[in-house]
């Protein structure tokens, strides 16, 4: 079947991966019609916004995007490609698979839970102020509706996907009011989930229970500056940010996208990990209900992975970003 | 620093944007955000659904200082007061001494 999707091919190393996605893709038997968009230092060097305003709009026309990596200029005024996206197309569930891969040497066997990060709310709404000459301050914000509708993402995912357990992240022992809504509204809304065991935990004991007792953990909700933090640590945990994929769900829109940084030092020398946005693509084709493809890929990565011949440099191997997917491919035939 | 305007936060529920004056005295309306993105005037983004608190951004022309200060946003909110509105807080808007704006933008 034929779909369309937006392409922001991002900064950097963010095209020679997105190529190396494409093929893979196109080979897994599903026809995408890609469609161009920009966002990132390249648009800024273009002239535009960060995020101009005509990526927005085709976003949310196609409703389904899949993003490369992409850079923010680092200086006074500049703000986050990445969260503009979230903010202005209101993609509210960043949700973050966390397992380990076959092959992939690391600590943490059997890891396997997945990470639902509200993304609008919390500090990240960018209210910021000089109160004084020398006192700084940020608003933190919580709504009982952002709240729900996290929750109930969460909990929804359990329930389809046949996962027992969804944990709620907070710090409400300390923040009572703004935390203390979230933690009350997130039960609220899980005891409408009764086969779903729901807990709770506070965000610092949460951080040395996942490095310590990871697997008695399989869904986690929270807000959206635990979920940054908790969902990078994860990412170590399965292996490096080149490994985790990520998607931004909305009411009607979704993107798909790699959580590492461009890697501009590299650019241009086919040397980059294309897997997390290979698995972004794999959870962008679940989203269009090419689920078939999906596994078909996801298979063949864990046999590339497993058999270890071919490997890209950060994990331990000299093969680069093409042959790394020629060899996705060659596995799929 | 420079008081240059204020950002006042204003209860309206059921997603009503709510309608404030323009301008009064040397402050202008400049913009109003909701849940940290700017919903007027419109641009392209769009919210699923809008919180019960608006934050309404007063500022003066070119961002000069205000002529009177304090009791220019005084007279800012009696006038919002006078016309129904319920403020929940209001910030005071600086500019830092190397003249740029020491408050963030919205989305």
């Amino acid at each position: 079947m034929s779909h369309q999707a937006v392409i922001i091919r991002g900064d950097g190393t963010g095209p020679e991966i997105c190529a190396a996605v494409f093929r893979i893709i196109n080979e897994s038997g599903v026809k995408i019609d890609w469609i161009d968009a920009v966002a990132g230092e390249g648009a800024v060097n273009a002239g535009k916004p960060i995020v101009p305003d005509e990526t927005i709009e085709v976003i949310r026309k196609i409703k389904v995007a899949l993003k490369g990596p992409m850079g923010t200029p680092i200086g006074k005024g500049s703000v986050s490609a990445n969260v503009t996206l979230r903010k202005k197309l209101d993609l509210y569930a960043c949700v973050r698979p966390i397992k380990t891969l076959p092959g992939v040497k690391t600590p943490f066997d059997g890891l396997d839970l997945v990470i639902f990060r509200e993304n609008t709310e919390d500090l990240y709404a960018q209210i910021e102020y000089y109160v004084t000459p020398t006192m700084t301050l940020a608003k933190k914000f919580i709504t009982v509706k952002g709240t729900q509708r996290i929750a109930r993402a969460a909990m929804e995912y359990a329930r389809k996907n046949g996962r027992k357990k969804v944990t709620c992240v907070h710090k409400a022992n300390i923040m009572k009011i703004t935390d203390g809504l979230f933690l009350k509204t997130c039960r609220e809304v899980a005891a409408e989930y009764p086969e779903i065991e729901f807990t709770d935990n506070i965000v610092d004991n949460q951080c040395m229970q996942l490095v310590t007792k990871w697997k008695l953990y399989d869904v986690i909700v929270t807000e959206n500056l635990y979920g940054d933090i908790l969902s990078d640590l994860c990412a170590g945990m399965m292996g490096g940010l080149g490994l985790a994929p990520g998607a931004n769900y909305g009411q009607d829109c979704a993107v798909f996208e790699a959580v590492h940084g461009s890697a501009p030092k590299y650019t241009g020398q086919n040397k980059v990990n294309p897997t997390a946005v290979l698995l972004s693509g794999v959870m962008m084709l679940e989203h269009l209900g090419e689920s078939a493809a999906a596994k078909r890929i996801t298979t063949s990565l864990e046999t590339v992975l497993k058999e270890g011949a071919v490997r890209t440099y950060d994990l331990g191997g000299t093969a680069g970003t093409s042959q790394f997917a020629d060899e996705i491919i060659r596995k799929m035939k | 620093m420079k008081l240059v305007g204020c950002d006042v936060f204003v209860y309206s529920p059921n997603e009503v944007t709510p309608d404030l004056p323009k301008t009064v005295g040397p402050l202008k309306l400049e913009l109003i955000s909701n849940r940290g993105t700017k919903v007027w005037p419109a641009g392209v983004a769009r919210l699923d659904y809008l919180a019960d608190e608006w934050r309404c951004r007063y500022t003066s022309e070119g961002d000069q200082p205000l002529p009177h200060q304090h009791k220019d946003l005084d007279a800012l909110l009696q006038t919002i007061i006078s016309q129904g509105h319920f403020w929940t807080r209001v910030q005071v808007l600086w500019l830092l001494p190397d003249g740029s704006r020491g408050f963030s933008q919205p989305y």
